[in-house]
């Protein structure tokens, strides 16, 4: 065909993927509002409210700023069914943490199962879910849903408006849960898009441990959904693991919001080595004196698996502490995002916020796209970023293989110690060994795309 | 056991070794002296195997073999060793771990049977109190914060470890103090042995008054210029490196 011919047909095919991506989304909205005529005004409002942000939104795009690394709409062209509420086998896949003395919690495509599931008995501690409460949910979940978060996006509004399920979890003043809460999110059903709403509120002074791990029963490309609302009052503690296990075919989003009282302090870790794109976005608010947050990552990646993390972390009052820490190992075509902010408000002296980035880039295909920002409107503050990017030490790997240990092994030896710069002593003593095992079974099962040619020494 | 004939390598595009031959056989100490720049890091690394180090022209024999096409950890495996002149530091890998790790990983290549964590925690021991290394620094990460005597004392700990056929030791003596290099020496000394032969690579004469050497040898402008036996360690402490290579000249 000529010239003209080959571009109006491009141009045409552009045109109309705007909003054709959409449209079968949206009709999935308006199916869910249609069935919803039961539910309480307040859940309908929610899932409108979703429907109409998403609506003059649509999906994200690489001209956006906060997408500009990570190239979202092509992928949301797949088909991916609405999971079909199907008898539940009782088949729960493994998780790094199933050896970890825990209260499991079970979500599967999207739908909390009470059956499979093992909760605290202790008072103080609350679940809720939409499902099982029928649209009767406390005020304090409600409060949860109508956090800023859930519209602060596309995504976490496509969320709001399609979740099956939600689950709520509340932690009364002074309640330190004894084990860790681990949930486990599995996709069951095949080529599924599940959504997912979860919302924790810890009252003063209250601690717990949330573990969350993603894990697939099969090898279809499923999208997971979800949003998380956290809400911790003063002096309240909570640490956070989340573990992405599931096949590399997957897509997984996840928007975060927090928002913290003074002295308030949340950890987070995110291991990631599943998922074909994987993005943990949050907005860490610290809204009172004394609050410390430490945002956590580390990834492994292969084939032509895409790992997002972005953060931001936003000192609204005086002398809270922030760190952010991403390492990661890029093997093959792979792609590792990180994008941290730091907001430090007027008024917000005394703020101490560092962020650390650093890439192993095992193989000339793999990349690696940093970008730290900072925006401070304050003085006296303490405020750093450091970014890195880059193959290993080849002094240390001559050091190794003169010592005997072959280069695979020797490369799997630094990646370790470098993995394990993020994690050692940042997560609580239970979940440390299998956190490192996962690691090491990481590396283990990768060797070959380790020891790629031009890839070191 | 090793024969290196005529060795011409360039590094980064420059030839610094530029015809150097020398002959060790078993149970033999050789000492290598010579000039800032003359060359002698660079052989201890061609040796060992290091990328970088471009070998233009001769060869090297080890054991009958072929050195150049071994790779580092090959050479390891059949008892090539290099104790470093700066160690490096690595951290996060705990010096336990790295030794046990490059111990079982030599006596695979060898086709031997690895070390279950018993067995050689009590061998690292036996090893580590003759040199006066102690149980907390085989629990720190690599080399990382050790002071410089204690950096030395590990490699040679290594050495006594892996009973190398050949020990290249690279300016060992450098940054030590006399206590230090006394403990280091008798290590050394320990691990003499008919068929273990080492390359003493060194700047300064004193070191070879507690490592005795059987020959001598001066490098100078990237060769051999003049070999011979301990005495000549001493006259060239005497009259320097200057006259030597002038009178070679």
């Amino acid at each position: 065909m000529s010239v003209q011919t080959a571009k109006k047909k491009t141009a045409l095919r552009v045109a109309a993927s705007r909003g054709d991506i959409e449209r079968p989304y949206l009709e999935a909205c308006a199916r869910v509002l249609e069935e919803s005529g039961g539910a309480p005004d307040w859940l309908r409002n929610m899932r409108r409210r979703g429907v109409e942000t998403f609506k003059s939104q649509g999906f994200p795009h690489r001209r956006l700023e906060a997408w500009k690394y990570t190239d979202l709409r092509p992928r949301m062209r797949a088909e991916y069914h609405m999971p079909c509420r199907q008898e539940t086998t009782g088949y729960v896949a493994n998780t790094a943490f199933d050896g970890v003395r825990s209260y499991r919690l079970v979500v599967i495509d999207g739908v909390f199962e009470p059956a499979l599931s093992t909760l605290p008995q202790q008072n103080g501690f609350e679940l809720v879910t939409l499902g099982a409460a029928a649209g009767a949910l406390p005020q304090w979940a409600q409060d949860l849903l109508g956090q800023e978060v859930l519209f602060s996006g596309p995504m976490p509004a496509l969320a709001a408006a399609l979740m099956r399920d939600g689950l709520f979890i509340r932690l009364a003043p002074g309640v330190a849960i004894d084990r860790p809460l681990h949930i486990i999110f599995q996709t069951s059903s095949g080529a599924a898009q599940v959504h997912t709403v979860l919302g924790i509120v810890l009252e003063k002074d209250a601690h717990a441990t949330l573990v969350e791990s993603y894990v697939s029963r099969n090898r279809q490309a499923s999208f997971h959904n979800q949003v998380t609302a956290l809400k911790l009052a003063e002096g309240a503690q909570l640490s956070h693991i989340r573990l992405e296990e599931s096949t590399p075919e997957n897509l997984h989003i996840t928007t975060l919001g927090a928002r913290q009282a003074k002295n308030a302090r949340y950890t987070a870790m995110s291991v990631v080595s599943g998922g074909a794109l994987v993005r943990h976005e949050a907005d860490i608010r610290l809204e009172d004196a004394g609050a410390s947050t430490e945002m956590r990552g580390v990834y492994m990646l292969a084939g032509r698996q895409h790992c997002d993390s972005t953060i931001v972390v936003d000192h609204k009052a005086r002398d809270c502490t922030s760190r952010q820490v991403y390492q990661g190992v890029l093997t093959e075509n792979s792609r590792g995002v990180y994008q941290g902010k730091v907001i430090v408000e007027e008024g917000a002296g005394g703020t101490d916020a560092h962020q650390l980035s650093r890439a192993l880039l095992l193989s000339a295909r793999a990349e690696a796209d940093t970008k730290p920002e900072l925006e401070i409107y304050a003085d006296d503050v303490k405020c750093s970023h450091g970014a890195t990017i880059g193959a290993l030490d080849s002094e240390a790997l001559f050091y190794l293989r003169s010592r005997g240990i072959p280069l695979g092994q020797a490369k799997s030896l630094l990646i370790e110690a470098f993995l394990d710069e993020v994690v050692e002593g940042a997560v609580p003593g239970v979940l440390s060994a299998p956190l490192r095992n996962h690691i090491t079974q990481w590396l283990l099962g990768h060797e070959a795309e380790i020891s790629q040619e031009g890839s070191g020494a | 056991m090793l024969e290196v004939k005529n060795l011409h390598v360039d590094v980064g595009g420059k030839e610094i070794l530029k015809g150097l031959s020398l002959s060790i056989g078993d149970g033999e100490v050789h000492a290598i002296m010579g000039p800032n720049g003359s060359g002698k890091s660079t052989l201890s690394y061609v040796l060992s195997g290091r990328t970088g180090y471009d070998v233009t022209r001769g060869d090297i024999t080890y054991d009958g073999a072929p050195l150049m096409p071994m790779l580092p950890e090959e050479r390891a495996a059949r008892g090539i060793f290099l104790a470093f002149q700066y160690p490096l530091e690595i951290p996060g890998v705990s010096t336990m771990n790295f030794l046990r790790t490059a111990y079982n990983a030599q006596a695979k290549g060898r086709g031997d049977d690895e070390l279950d964590a018993a067995s050689f925690l009590r061998l690292v021991r036996q090893k580590a109190d003759l040199l006066n290394v102690s149980a907390d620094m085989l629990k720190r990460p690599l080399n990382v914060g050790f002071s410089g005597g204690e950096k030395k004392r590990n490699e040679i700990l290594q050495m006594a470890l892996f009973e190398p056929r050949l020990a290249i030791l690279d300016e060992t003596d450098s940054g030590l103090d006399i206590d230090a290099l006394k403990l280091v020496a008798d290590g050394v000394n320990a691990l003499r042995a008919p068929d273990r032969s080492m390359l003493v690579i060194t700047h300064y004469q004193r070191l070879l008054e507690y490592i005795v050497p059987d020959f001598v040898h001066v490098l100078a402008g990237g060769r051999i210029i003049k070999s011979g036996d301990k005495e000549l360690a001493l006259e060239l402490e005497r009259d320097g490196y200057e006259s030597i290579v002038s009178s070679a000249a």
